[in-house]
């Protein structure tokens, strides 16, 4: 009997959690769709702001795209005078150091860092804090090898740092090798339900817009006062967020600032990037799950949207959770459960499918990009999320086995990436 | 063309100062018409249908009345969609229903209550989906044939 009631009572809790978020999606779905006055989207009365600037490229064995971003960037409109370029070459064995290098001969505002094989190749937050002592300018940009920046990216999000209070700005990331594979184009409908629904509404609705590891831009005095990046965290990316936002800034993210990226193209490379991403987001939910609620320098609402943004990557395991407890529940007491189940259960796919973006929030952020022939994939969304829930779950126990067996660190895994995103590039 | 290539020529040669990611403004009309017709056949069917069904059914017609109702495109097209969409979804009970009669008591019921609304996201997505599709492409077209006259 208590057996049961304690049961029926974790079920209930799990179902309220993923309803939680159901209702989080739909709402930035309408947001995205039809809010119009978010926060102002342009420089305020037009006024032109130009910091100088330090955009880092960490480059670990990148010699199939280093060359293409390299190369974009002498293409960039921003003022060369205020503008550096610092590809961090970190403990490299193939000839990425070599093909940067040769760039930067011909181009005055392009420096190339080496770092040694034995010091090298640890991970994106010790390469990037190896760079930050070497850059220059008052905003810092980050851009992953594999990214191929707009012209103008720029100068489209340096624009909002003329706002004292913003910490960091974000670009929208686009699948560049979209119709590569089948999952070239499951990721890219990820990115369009991440970037063009979800971030866009955080950033209207005055919320947490999370930064990302690349099409970032971030103050250079912030970055200095908060200690670089931590390399003992995967997800980098999502650490720096929470600290900006703990330290009394915000962030911004700019839909009109694209930077196109060459997704991964099969399961095997999907299972070792999103593992990488979930340990490293676990990894700041523990962290700053308990300074984000004693925060004063956040609001409530900025509370609450960083609490589900902190534990998205839990939903996954969560989903999972309540269809077996819910299953168990309704063989042990059928009848008064068949209604409840039924409705419990669906709330539960329809929250979930579509990784962390539910399957509608898909198809109005592919609507809004005047997408036509992209609604065929969605209901393989449903897969993809049974794939993440693995990938979750998995990555929850290494990181307890981590934390339990304390001689396990927790290693970065490097995406590889082939270069075969330059195929649809114009000039290609 | 490759879409993001599009958008990569595009956006670059246009840089203003003031831009802002495009909104819709809702039909609200359209979604009171739609809610009406969803809500009928919800009440009409529902000493009829066993509650999986139903359940599915209203799941499917609240995703269409609120998120795809209130966009851009023809009434008529969308109240079209809606009624297909129920069709399906009783066509794909009657027949998991069938299944499940006959086979009562046994291995089926047991993973049909498990696995139903799973097995539902089967057909409620796809016609969604197809829906979507079709409002898309018929706006697209629309806009292209202004275009042309406008020029």
């Amino acid at each position: 009997m208590i057996l049961s009631f304690v049961l029926t009572f974790i079920f209930t809790l799990l179902v309220l959690v993923i309803l939680a978020y159901l209702v989080r999606h739909y709402i930035f779905t309408l947001i995205a769709l039809y809010y119009r006055r978010g926060q102002p989207y342009y420089t305020p009365h037009g006024l032109v702001y130009r910091p100088t600037v330090s955009v880092l490229i960490p480059a670990h064995n990148e010699e199939k795209v280093i060359g293409r971003i390299l190369q974009r960037t002498t293409e960039l409109t921003y003022p060369k005078e205020k503008l550096e370029i610092i590809v961090i070459d970190d403990g490299s064995t193939d000839r990425t150091s070599e093909i940067a290098e040769e760039i930067a001969r011909q181009h005055a505002h392009i420096k190339v860092f080496h770092r040694d094989v034995e010091t090298g190749g640890k991970g994106k937050p010790a390469a990037l804090n190896y760079g930050l002592k070497h850059a220059t300018g008052e905003i810092i940009f980050l851009f992953d090898a594999d990214y191929y920046p707009q012209r103008d990216i720029l100068e489209k999000m340096v624009a909002f740092f003329i706002d004292p209070e913003v910490g960091g700005v974000q670009g929208r990331v686009t699948v560049l090798n979209e119709p590569e594979t089948l999952m070239t184009r499951l990721v890219a409908l990820e990115r369009i339900g991440g970037y063009r629904v979800d971030q866009l509404a955080r950033d209207d609705l005055q919320l947490v817009p999370q930064l990302g590891g690349t099409a970032v831009a971030v103050r250079r005095s912030l970055i200095e006062f908060l200690g670089g990046w931590d390399p003992n965290v995967l997800a980098e990316d999502t650490d720096i967020t929470f600290r900006i936002y703990l330290a009394g800034y915000k962030v911004r993210y700019v839909n009109e600032a694209e930077c196109y990226e060459e997704a991964v193209e099969d399961l095997r490379s999907y299972w070792r990037q999103r593992s990488r991403w979930a340990k490293g987001h676990m990894q700041c939910a523990f962290k700053h799950l308990w300074p984000l609620i004693k925060s004063r320098n956040l609001r409530l609402r900025e509370k609450i949207d960083g609490l589900l943004l902190l534990n998205i990557y839990f939903v996954p395991i969560l989903v999972g959770l309540a269809w077996i407890l819910g299953a168990a529940l309704y063989f042990v007491q059928p009848p008064q459960w068949t209604t409840f189940f039924w409705a419990s259960l669906a709330i539960s796919v329809y929250s979930a499918a579509g990784n962390f973006a539910p399957f509608f929030e898909v198809a109005i952020g592919a609507y809004l990009d005047r997408r036509v022939r992209v609604y065929w994939l969605m209901p393989l969304l449903l897969l993809f999320f049974l794939y993440n829930m693995l990938i979750c779950s998995k990555a929850l126990l290494d990181l307890c086995v981590s934390k339990v067996v304390r001689s396990k660190r927790l290693t970065w895994e490097k995406t590889f990436h082939n270069g075969r995103g330059n195929l649809y590039l114009p000039t290609a | 063309m490759y879409f993001g290539c599009y958008l990569l020529a595009s956006s670059s040669a246009r840089y203003r100062q003031n831009f802002g990611p495009r909104r819709e403004r809702p039909q609200y009309l359209h979604v009171a018409a739609g809610a009406v017709v969803a809500f009928s056949v919800c009440i009409l069917l529902q000493g009829a249908l066993e509650v999986s069904t139903l359940v599915s059914i209203m799941i499917f017609n609240l995703l269409a009345v609120l998120l795809a109702f209130p966009l851009r495109g023809r009434l008529w097209c969308k109240m079209l969609w809606l009624g297909l969409g129920n069709l399906v979804g009783l066509a794909w009970n009657l027949v998991w229903l069938s299944l499940l009669s006959f086979t009562v008591g046994g291995i089926f019921r047991i993973v049909y209550a498990v696995i139903g609304p799973a097995v539902d996201f089967m057909w409620i997505v796809p016609v969604w989906s197809l829906g979507f599709s079709v409002l898309s492409y018929v706006e697209r077209r629309k806009r292209r044939g202004e275009r042309r006259e406008a020029r």
